[in-house]
């Protein structure tokens, strides 16, 4: 099949939807017709056939490291890829996140096209882009629809919303429009290329279908023009000016293509911008030059449907509504039964019903010409109101406005019959204020209250009129329509919030008529009302709910309400902890329908046993244990539901918890089940902000240990998750996850954690630090203790030196803020000790930032207090030591040896290495625990005296020298041992320097 | 046309009738070679070759060439049931054999080639534990015994080492294959090798598997059921290798199968067939299951000539289907399997049978 014959096929086909119509044109064209397409390819395409396109993505992904995989197929994976994130982002249910999508694929497509290629990947290349550009037409096409669908709800262009979604639509539509020129020229660059080659051959066929998307993309580009025009005011310059140039440019395509089926389209949205300009002769010589086709296909017949309804726009808008109606219904009643279920057909049947209700409208009020023109076009409105179509939104409206018209008159309702049928009404009424309120968002405040009136009036009628029902209901009256009654009514009286009388009514109804098919329906319903007031502590209402579950059971087995009385039975036994209750349940149900609820048990058995401290290891593996098989039982009858996500999760947590990171990842990345692609999706259960941080957490500590890059985006998800949640908690539950992320560091000091590993954690922890301390508490004294001292250890701990300093200004910072408060307010601290501490701890940071002088003044402060504080005592003579023989300063080495900072009284503050070994030498006479600082303070001592020598030269340098090895020797001979074999070794490496420095 | 033309145009019609009708009778008996077939009257067997008369002379035809043979006035069920065989329906081919007469034929060749099919049914139908492995033993060894120069002698011994394999008496398995090994041919005894190399595979012997399977890739030999059997050995080694820890050169050895394949050709598409069956197995093995997916749909859609193993990529995609939560697509797959090879032994794994999967 050549390529022009499918596009014949095809584009008929996509108008059923216009929506679709840019979307699907390309797919069946696909990547034929290229040169000798190899094994690797056919396979790939193969899989995307089949719909496998995780497989096929992971094919890419593996093959350049596949050596099996062709050099032709790796080379072109990078386009392949392109193509599939093209297809995967138009599956995008989220509006922001399929924008986002393309808007991706757009930056990497722009690259691309800024090399130079041949081939077969420049024929691949500009399939993307106009894969690309069909997608982004698609995508403004339909902001533009639905803003200029809201906008007809009342007129509020006024509205800066308003305005705003009009520009953004527009601007949608230019950069849509721009997309499609570019891979037009690449179209026909390629379709150039292979001038004078056989039409049979490969490349022939390829020429063919570069020809087909070339017309398409040209249609589409017309097309936008004229939705670009549609997004002005209907009096303003650029209405006209892009209306009148999209009609000429569709015009000439029409002449090009005109034995095509893509001519016959631009011919039909020529008319569309003729009409819109108020050209009605042009526009109704293209609508009827079309219907004048023969009719021979269903696809004809599909476009000739299409035309039909813009010549009744055409005539509503022109005040003749008997011409509208004239040959469009006869049309419309002569379509197969088959093709009445379409988007044409809807639009007909709302333009048909457009002008009824203006015929309607021109009749005398009250009179029954007027009632009978309503109810048909009610007919039409209500058909059209049902059925996916472009103006599917407007149709609703006109329906709901056409049966506020018609009203519930009581006083018509004189039997039982017809008080059914105008309830029955009513709820369609209902229900469709309802979709529509659904789908418009962005209406203005008037027009939203407009729509709920709608619904709560309807609401009412239909009560009214059920009641007046039953009043009127005898021996003769049919079961199944009284039944059908009591349910509907039952069902509007929960709607009007009294749940009480609800659930009475329902229950009417399952206990006298059990066998008929409202019963059902009654179960569900008092199965909901009863929870919802069993929840609210109404002792009688769980009672009642048991019983009716239990009684549903029994009555509708394995059935849809069966299964929700067993879930309403198994969550009362949940909530009070009656687990024989729930597992004598679950043992009574059949294997078929027992998964679900095994797994809804499980995931409760493992959630209460992270609740509580006190569960056993053994008790803790039991629940992963059978919430694993409950999931995979699941997991292979191949339902996604919320309840399979979430044990999912807590999978992958658990895995996670016990070193099983390649298990939790691979859990957490599941296509179809794992959280990951619900949460980037926000489909539930990730919708809710418990589940998403929840799920983001786990990611983020899933990335942190494992690298994944499918990951990598897991702190921003945490981020937005967290915005979801409540503000209030969203700083505890930053550090609970901050928490949780430095116990991998804690357990670098002792186990094999890898660098990179580290590194991420650093990078995730700082992260959030930053946000934690912007949101801390001024008064919070954990928490700003907690932020410091982390900070410090990310310093401590980090590998690049931009990261460690980072960190340890953060920490200084934290601290000296903290020391601060302190001074300002003695009782800050908890302890006095504590505030010493956060002293020690700041000029810890300044020594490690190398800031020796703060750091000294930091420590003169402490031991001015508390001058026995040995640690801080060594500390300070460290700090001297190592800033002398930074600097060089033999006077600041001598003050590490004899100390420095005198006080009042001249006695130094800071006591060097020589007082400390005097007062350790004293100490460790009763306590051994000063043994190891005094035979470090004299080591120390040499040391410095040593590094005095190393500032000197000749005489005084040996001197200095001299000093050093004698101080060595001296306590060689005075203690033998130097406090053991390390301590030793050092002493012997020291002498060993100093002796080679001598030489 | 006068008339003398006329008779001597009948008499020489009626001539060449004769003569026709007389080299039909001749040759009756069609054997069945790896080159063509040779029509003629099988005369004698012995275990290394069939001798068939024709119209000029004896020819001697050697087992190891031999396809099959076609009797003359051999019952249908029986030329049914060799073409179930051939493609693992054993158990339509036992009920065809079943419901076949034999009607007081004369033809010892036609009753041992009968009595062989019948032997080989219950024998592979026992290893795959569908009929009782004792009883299968005892009729093929009651059948090497009643036709002790059938020309399916080795083939029965191969039939007997497999049904002893499966149950696990694996010296008394490789006591058959050796007496496979002392056939005359360099391909029997290459298969005796890849055979005892399955075995010893099979009891956790891998340097012993692999020593064998060397012996069978060494052998020098040409012919598409020796090339085959060669690529059998390389993947069987590749499996031993990666046993033992050598994923590295196990995976080389399968790459290197892939890559030698000529698609063009029939063994070339076998060879793809099956080196992308033992990648997903040994990406199986590996916990990979994407990749093993990926090598057995390639199988599926691109290489499904070989039905044996097309059937067991089938088999691996069911499972990996389900336990990928994709029910439908295994449920799809699985309808697949039993439509295709619905007899076979992967067929019957799918359904839950607990059977052997090395043959």
């Amino acid at each position: 099949m050549t390529c022009l014959q499918r596009i014949v096929e095809i584009f008929p086909a996509l108008s059923v939807i216009p929506r679709a119509l840019f979307c699907l044109v390309l797919i069946g064209v696909g990547q034929t017709g290229l040169a000798g397409v190899e094994e690797d390819r056919q396979f790939y395409q193969m899989l995307r056939e089949a719909g496998h396109d995780r497989l096929a993505s992971e094919m890419l992904d593996r093959a350049a490291n596949d050596p099996l995989v062709s050099e032709a197929f790796r080379d072109s994976a990078k386009y392949e890829r392109l193509a599939l994130g093209i297809a995967q982002a138009r599956r995008e249910r989220n509006s922001q996140l399929r924008q986002a999508s393309l808007e991706s694929l757009a930056e990497q497509i722009d690259e691309l096209a800024q090399e130079t290629v041949a081939g077969d990947q420049a024929v691949l290349l500009a399939q993307a882009m106009g894969d690309l550009a069909t997608a982004m037409a698609d995508e403004a096409r339909r902001r533009a629809v639905a803003v200029q669908a809201h906008s007809s709800v009342r007129a509020n262009a006024k509205g800066n919303q308003q305005k705003r979604a009009l520009e953004s639509a527009r601007k949608a539509l230019e950069q849509a429009e721009q997309r499609l020129a570019q891979a037009a020229i690449r179209f026909e660059q390629e379709h150039t290329k292979l001038r004078g080659v056989q039409p049979q051959s490969a490349k022939g066929k390829l020429r063919l279908d570069l020809l087909g998307r070339l017309a398409q993309t040209r249609l589409m580009s017309a097309r936008l023009q004229h939705e670009r025009a549609m997004t002005y005011a209907p009096k303003s310059k650029q209405y006209k000016e892009l209306n009148q140039a999209a009609a000429e440019q569709l015009g000439k395509l029409y002449e090009k293509y005109n034995k095509w089926m893509v001519g016959l389209y631009a011919h039909l949205y020529e008319g569309k911008s003729y009409r819109a300009i108020g050209e009605t002769g042009m526009a109704a010589g293209c609508f009827e030059a079309l219907v004048a086709q023969p009719t021979t296909t269903d696809e004809l017949r599909a476009l000739v449907t299409h035309a039909q309804a813009e010549l009744a726009a055409l005539w509503v808008d022109a005040g003749d509504s008997a011409k509208a109606l004239d040959g469009p219904r006869k049309w419309l009643s002569g379509l197969p039964s088959s093709q009445l279920d379409g988007s044409e057909v809807a639009m007909l049947r709302y333009h048909l019903g457009r002008a009824q209700v203006k015929v309607a409208m021109s009749l005398p009020a009250d009179s029954r010409e007027r009632r009978i023109a309503l109810r048909d076009a009610n007919t039409w409105l209500s058909a059209s109101a049902k059925t996916p179509s472009e103006v599917q939104f407007k149709a609703r409206l006109a329906w709901n406005q056409v049966g506020e018209l018609l009203g519930v008159d009581q006083t018509k309702l004189e039997t039982f019959e017809q008080a059914y049928q105008a309830g029955k009404q009513a709820i369609d009424a209902v229900a469709s204020a309802r979709a529509t309120l659904l789908v418009a968002q962005g209406i203005g405040a008037d027009a939203k209250q407009d729509l709920e009136d709608q619904v709560t009036s309807q609401r009412e009628s239909a009560q009214r009129a059920f009641k007046v029902a039953m009043s009127l209901a005898d021996s003769k009256t049919d079961r199944k329509q009284l039944n059908e009654s009591r349910y509907l009514l039952a069902w509007l009286t929960y709607e009007s919030g009294d749940y009480s009388r609800a659930a009475k009514m329902a229950m009417y109804l399952v206990n006298k008529a059990p066998k008929d098919p409202s019963a059902e329906k009654g179960a569900l319903l008092g199965l909901a009302t009863l929870e919802r007031l069993s929840l609210a502590n109404d002792a009688e209402a769980n009672k009642q709910l048991k019983q009716l579950a239990q009684k549903s059971m029994r009555l509708w087995p394995r059935s849809e309400v069966a299964g929700i009385a067993i879930s309403v039975l198994l969550n009362d036994a949940l909530r009070h902890k009656a687990f024989d209750e729930a597992e004598t349940l679950l043992a009574s149900l059949d294997e078929s329908e027992r998964a679900p609820h095994l797994l809804r048990y499980a995931t409760s058995r493992w959630e209460q046993s992270l609740a509580n401290p006190q569960a056993s290891a053994v008790d803790r593996q039991t629940a992963i244990d059978s919430l694993r098989k409950a999931f995979e039982t699941m997991k292979q009858r191949g339902k996604s539901t919320p309840q399979v996500v979430t044990a999912a999760l807590y999978l992958a947590k658990a895995d996670l918890e016990a070193n099983r990171t390649k298990q939790a990842v691979e859990l957490l990345l599941d296509d179809k089940f794992g959280p990951v692609a619900k949460l980037t999706a926000q489909e539930p259960p990730a919708d809710t902000a418990r589940f998403a941080t929840y799920a983001a957490q786990t990611a983020v500590l899933a990335y942190v240990k494992s690298g994944n890059e499918k990951l990598a985006k897991s702190m921003e998800w945490y981020a937005q998750a967290i915005e979801k949640g409540d503000a209030s908690q969203a700083n505890r539950t930053r550090l609970a996850l901050a928490v949780e992320l430095m116990k991998n560091l804690a357990a670098s000091r002792v186990s094999t954690i890898s660098p990179p590993v580290q590194l991420r954690t650093i990078e995730s922890v700082s992260q959030l630090l930053g946000k934690v301390s912007q949101e801390v508490e001024p008064g919070d004294w954990n928490t700003q203790t907690w932020l410091a001292q982390t900070y410090l250890r990310l310093g401590e701990l980090s590998e690049s030196e931009a990261q460690r300093m980072s960190n340890l200004q953060a920490a200084s910072s934290a601290f000296n803020q903290l020391v601060e408060q302190t001074r300002k307010d003695r009782n800050f601290a908890p302890t006095p000790s504590a505030a010493l501490a956060v002293r020690l701890q700041a000029a810890n940071c300044d020594l490690r930032l190398e800031r020796y002088d703060e750091a000294l003044s930091g420590f003169e402060v402490l031991l001015a207090e508390r001058p026995t504080l040995l640690e801080v005592q060594t500390a300070a003579a460290e700090t001297l030591q190592t800033s002398g023989e930074a600097s060089g300063d033999a006077k600041r080495l001598e003050e590490s040896i004899a100390g420095a900072r005198p006080d009042s009284n001249g006695k130094n503050v800071i006591w060097g290495w020589r007082k400390i070994a005097a007062v350790t030498a004293r100490a460790m006479a009763s306590n051994e625990k000063y043994e190891e600082l005094f035979f470090r303070a004299w080591l120390n001592v040499a040391k410095s005296r040593y590094l005095v020598g190393k500032t000197k030269s000749g005489a005084s340098q040996m001197d200095s020298y001299r000093k050093a090895t004698g101080t060595i020797r001296a306590m060689r001979r005075q203690h033998p041992s130097l406090g053991g074999e390390a301590m030793s070794a050092q002493y012997d490496a020291l002498e060993q320097k100093i002796v080679e420095a001598m030489q | 046309m006068n008339s003398p033309i006329k008779t001597l145009i009948h008499s020489l019609a009626i001539s060449f009738a004769i003569l026709l009708t007389t080299t039909t009778n001749a040759q009756t008996d069609r054997v069945r070679t790896a080159n063509g077939s040779l029509a003629g009257k099988v005369v004698d067997t012995s275990r290394e070759s069939i001798s068939l008369e024709t119209d000029e002379r004896v020819e001697t035809i050697d087992v190891v060439n031999v396809i099959g043979v076609l009797f003359e006035g051999e019952p249908s069920g029986l030329s049914q049931a060799r073409i179930n065989i051939a493609n693992g329906g054993y158990r339509t081919a036992q009920e065809t054999l079943q419901e076949t007469q034999l009607s007081q034929t004369t033809n010892r060749f036609l009753t041992d080639d009968f009595a062989f099919y019948q032997a080989e049914c219950e024998a592979r139908l026992a290893i795959n534990k569908q009929t009782d492995p004792r009883e299968a033993g005892r009729q093929l060894v009651a059948y090497q015994k009643k036709y002790p120069t059938s020309f399916h002698y080795y083939q029965s011994v191969e039939t007997l080492g497999d049904l002893l394999f499966s149950m696990d008496r694996y010296d008394r398995a490789i006591q058959q294959y050796e007496i496979l090994n002392k056939a005359p041919w360099v391909r029997y005894q290459s298969r005796a090798s890849y055979l005892s190399g399955l075995v010893r595979q099979e009891q956790g012997s891998h340097a012993a598997a692999i020593a064998l399977f060397d012996e069978a890739i060494a052998t020098q030999g040409e012919g598409e059921a020796f090339e085959t059997q060669r690529l059998d050995a390389q993947l069987a080694k590749a499996k031993s290798l990666a046993e033992t820890k050598k994923q590295a050169e196990a995976i080389e050895l399968i790459r290197e199968v892939i890559k030698a394949a000529n698609k063009e050709e029939e063994r070339g598409q076998y060879a793809l067939a099956a080196g992308y069956n033992a990648l997903g197995k040994y990406y199986l093995a590996e916990g990979d299951k994407t990749n093993a997916m990926l090598a057995f749909l390639r199988v599926d859609y691109l290489y499904d000539q070989s039905k044996a193993v097309h059937a067991e990529s089938l088999y691996h995609l069911v499972s990996l289907w389900r336990s990928s939560g994709e029910p439908e697509t295994a449920q799809m797959t699985l309808s697949k399997l039993r439509r295709l090879y619905g007899g076979t032994k992967w067929a019957l794994l799918a359904n839950g049978h607990k059977i052997m999967t090395t043959f």
